[in-house]
């Protein structure tokens, strides 16, 4: 147990029981005297009469109080207590055990005021620490409701951001022209004052694309010629760029910014990349943020591009294909395995449609003579036809050539072939006719052998004339010689060799009496008429009367041939004179008589028409200029 | 006179020798060129009507052949039915004196025509 002090007070000297009691000192204490109260005493022990030398300020709650007297009054004894609150009284009559007694009672009064005090002290400490801790509760609350509310303001601006993107996709998602792109970005970084409108290129081959820029609010392209590298990366102030752009835009461009879009198609060869570019005036130190926030909103834009792009492509590509497919001349279609026309070029008619038919190989409508070739559309070698191409091709013109070389070639035979004739039967037909003749002069005219032979010798003459004729007919064949010739001659000419032609019929032969002097070919104007005697009497099935009619009417020859069949449809009357038409059946006609009439009567500056009535036959009149000058230039 | 017909076609030679025997004069025949040169060699005619077209050798080179062999003797007459090839002109080149087309339509007139050329 620590030493306690116990101090007496007075201003004189301690009285002698102090002393007794210091001597007889069982409790192990320190003793002191004193004239003020000493901090380092535990208990105090005052005189009464020395109270009123004690200044109440230096009795510290800590300490114990023990009053000393000799025959306390009541009085006494409360004005006491009143001054020093909680003191013991000691009444030094009492005795010196007495005495040690109340010391120790104030000794343990004052040890109990000490724990008292410990304990109070570590309760304020306790005390203490719980306000400290509850200050830095208050402030982490604090912090913590500052950082709540400065998240929230982050993700709102976050969110706000993601916003702006979607709604920024989904406007690139509208697009449907690569052009309108550009204001679209502008919009979109327009906050970045320090940008001019920014400038795409789109790579088309090699070294060439497309530059779109914006003058005002129009979008202008431009194909610029080149050579560029590419990089994934952005690529600032790099004057090769302002050049490049000053090349393709013609005007001068300041710094630039070069942001490659690299889309998905592009990922693996970025040289075709498209690039944006931005004429800037962007400080050094605050590019990089910039770009960091270009990079962000400008993401989208790719996936958008790719998009456009191959549209485009698409778009030309097919538009290229659809204008190949319509600018060939010739009908194609592309046909499914039902035979329905999936795709037709502008040359296609729907009527086309109707007369398609399997192992068809030829068409013919309005006059055209098409070949048809059908190809099928497979993906493989072995696959089944998944279509087919249908081409027709135009064979009229070549068909007619064919026909006319055909028909030349045709007549240069029948001429070879009349001329071997001819010579074999007119050394006969000479020898018969002369040797008539000489019996003729042997036989006297009354006799009727002179009568018969008469008629050998004038068979015999028919037969030379006919001859003639036929040598005549089939020279044109070898020769091409345009003459002037009396119309009425070719006529007279022409008619003996459709005699098995218009024999079931009646005849009636009208020919002009002056010479109808025409500038033709001889043996083509023979097939003319031929073909139109011909024609007249194969319209007529049974009787009927055909004529045959020449006149002058001036400046024209005419040579008519009527028949009295059943007519031609007005609608017919123009499409008759088409090649291919025909009305005959199969293997009786070409259907190209009227049309090649028709040719060859033009090349001699004439006209071939054809008049109608229904029920009341057909005419049709060949028309050639006259030689109006031919006396006079002949002679 | 002596005429000589060279033709292959058997009806023109007798159509011709019965008018020319009719007007009194000597008539030989041959069926082709070979012949008739044979013909023309022995009998010696005043006058020869002579085809083109014949077997073995055309009329054209029988007057060659008798050129290159001492000249043509007598008049001759070409006939011939290809209307063209030959004419007046072309005959005269190759050394006869007139031309006849076939076929005849007076045989009388060829027989006068032939009369007339032996006369001048």
């Amino acid at each position: 147990m620590e030493e306690k002090t116990i101090q007496f007070i007075t201003q004189g000297q301690p009285p002698a029981w102090w002393k007794s009691l210091i001597e007889k000192d069982s409790l192990g204490c320190r003793w002191l005297a004193g004239k003020a109260v000493n901090s380092l005493a535990s208990v105090v022990v005052i005189p009464v009469h020395e109270l009123t030398e004690i200044r109440k300020e230096e009795l510290s709650p800590s300490k114990a109080y023990v009053l000393v007297g000799e025959n306390w009054t009541a009085q006494q004894l409360r004005r006491s207590l009143a001054l020093v609150k909680g003191a013991l009284f000691l009444d030094t009559i009492q005795g010196l055990d007495e005495t040690q007694k109340v010391i120790k009672v104030a000794l343990a009064r004052q040890r109990e005021k000490d724990s008292h005090s410990d304990l109070m002290r570590v309760m304020r400490l306790q005390n203490r620490q719980i306000q400290e801790l509850n200050v830095g509760l208050e402030t982490v609350v604090q912090e913590r409701t500052v950082n709540e509310a400065e998240s929230r303001k982050a993700s709102q601006k976050n969110i706000a951001r993601v916003r702006e993107i979607i709604g920024f996709i989904k406007e690139l998602a509208k697009l449907v022209d690569l052009a309108d792109l550009l204001p679209l970005v502008r919009r979109q970084l327009k906050e970045f004052h320090s940008l001019a409108a920014p400038l795409l290129f789109v790579p088309r081959g090699e070294n060439f694309g497309d530059l779109y820029y914006m003058r005002g609010s129009q979008v202008i392209t431009s194909r610029a010629r080149g050579k560029w590298e590419v990089s994934a990366r952005i690529r600032v102030n790099e004057p090769s760029d302002s050049q490049f752009l000053a090349n393709a835009a013609a005007r001068p461009f300041g710094k630039i910014i070069r942001f490659p879009l690299i889309t998905v198609r592009h990922q693996r060869d970025p040289s075709r990349s498209p690039l944006l570019f931005f004429e800037h005036t962007v400080n050094a130190g605050e590019l990089d943020p910039l770009l960091e926030t270009l990079t962000e909103k400008l993401q989208p834009v790719s996936w958008a591009l790719d998009r456009l792009i191959l549209e485009q492509e698409l778009k030309s590509t097919s538009r290229d294909w659809e204008m190949t497919f319509d600018g060939l001349s010739e009908p194609i279609a592309i046909l499914d395995n039902d035979g329905r026309v999936v795709r037709a070029n502008s040359h296609w008619r729907p009527e086309f449609n109707e007369v398609l038919k399997p192992q068809l190989d030829h068409l013919r409508i309005d006059g055209l003579l098409y070949a048809v070739e059908i190809y099928p559309i497979r993906m493989s070698i072995d696959a089944p036809p998944l279509s087919w191409v249908v081409y027709l091709r135009d064979e009229t013109r070549s068909q007619k050539l064919k026909s006319q070389v055909v028909q030349v070639e045709k007549m240069s035979a029948i001429g070879q072939l009349a001329g071997h004739i001819a010579h074999e039967l007119n050394n006969p037909l000479t020898g018969i006719r002369s040797l008539t003749q000489v019996l003729l002069s042997e036989v006297p005219s009354d006799q009727q052998l002179h009568g018969d032979l008469k008629e050998v010798e004038s068979a015999s003459a028919r037969c030379q004339g006919i001859i003639n004729n036929l040598l005549d007919f089939s020279k044109g064949g070898l020769q091409h010689k345009i003459e002037v010739m009396d119309l009425n001659e070719i006529t007279l000419k022409t008619l003996p060799f459709l005699k098995s032609a218009t024999g079931r019929f009646r005849s009636d032969i009208q020919l002009s009496e002056t010479e109808l002097r025409v500038k033709v070919e001889p043996h083509l104007m023979q097939q003319v008429i031929f073909n139109l005697v011909n024609n007249a009497c194969q319209a007529m099935s049974e009787k009927g009367e055909i004529s045959v009619r020449t006149e002058a009417s001036h400046p024209w020859a005419v040579l008519e041939v009527t028949d009295t069949g059943p007519g031609i449809e007005k609608d017919l009357l123009e499409r008759i004179f088409e090649p291919f038409f025909t009305t005959k059946s199969e293997g009786e006609g070409t259907g190209l008589g009227l049309s090649l009439s028709r040719d060859f009567v033009r090349q001699f500056g004439g006209e071939l028409e054809c008049e109608s009535d229904i029920g009341h036959g057909a005419t049709f009149r060949v028309r050639l200029p006259l030689e109006l000058n031919y006396e006079s230039s002949d002679s | 006179m002596k005429v000589l017909i060279v033709d292959d076609e058997p009806l023109v030679r007798l159509s011709l020798r019965r008018a020319l025997v009719k007007s009194g004069h000597q008539v030989e025949e041959a069926e082709d060129g070979l012949n008739g040169f044979e013909k023309w060699a022995v009998f010696q005619p005043d006058l020869v009507f002579l085809d083109v077209l014949m077997p073995r050798m055309s009329g054209p080179d029988l007057l060659n052949r008798l050129k290159n062999e001492g000249g043509i003797r007598g008049r001759v007459i070409l006939m011939s039915a290809f209307t063209g090839q030959y004419d007046l002109e072309k005959a005269q080149s190759l050394g006869a004196d007139l031309f006849i087309l076939k076929p005849f339509t007076d045989i009388f007139a060829v027989v006068r025509t032939a009369e007339d050329l032996t006369h001048v």
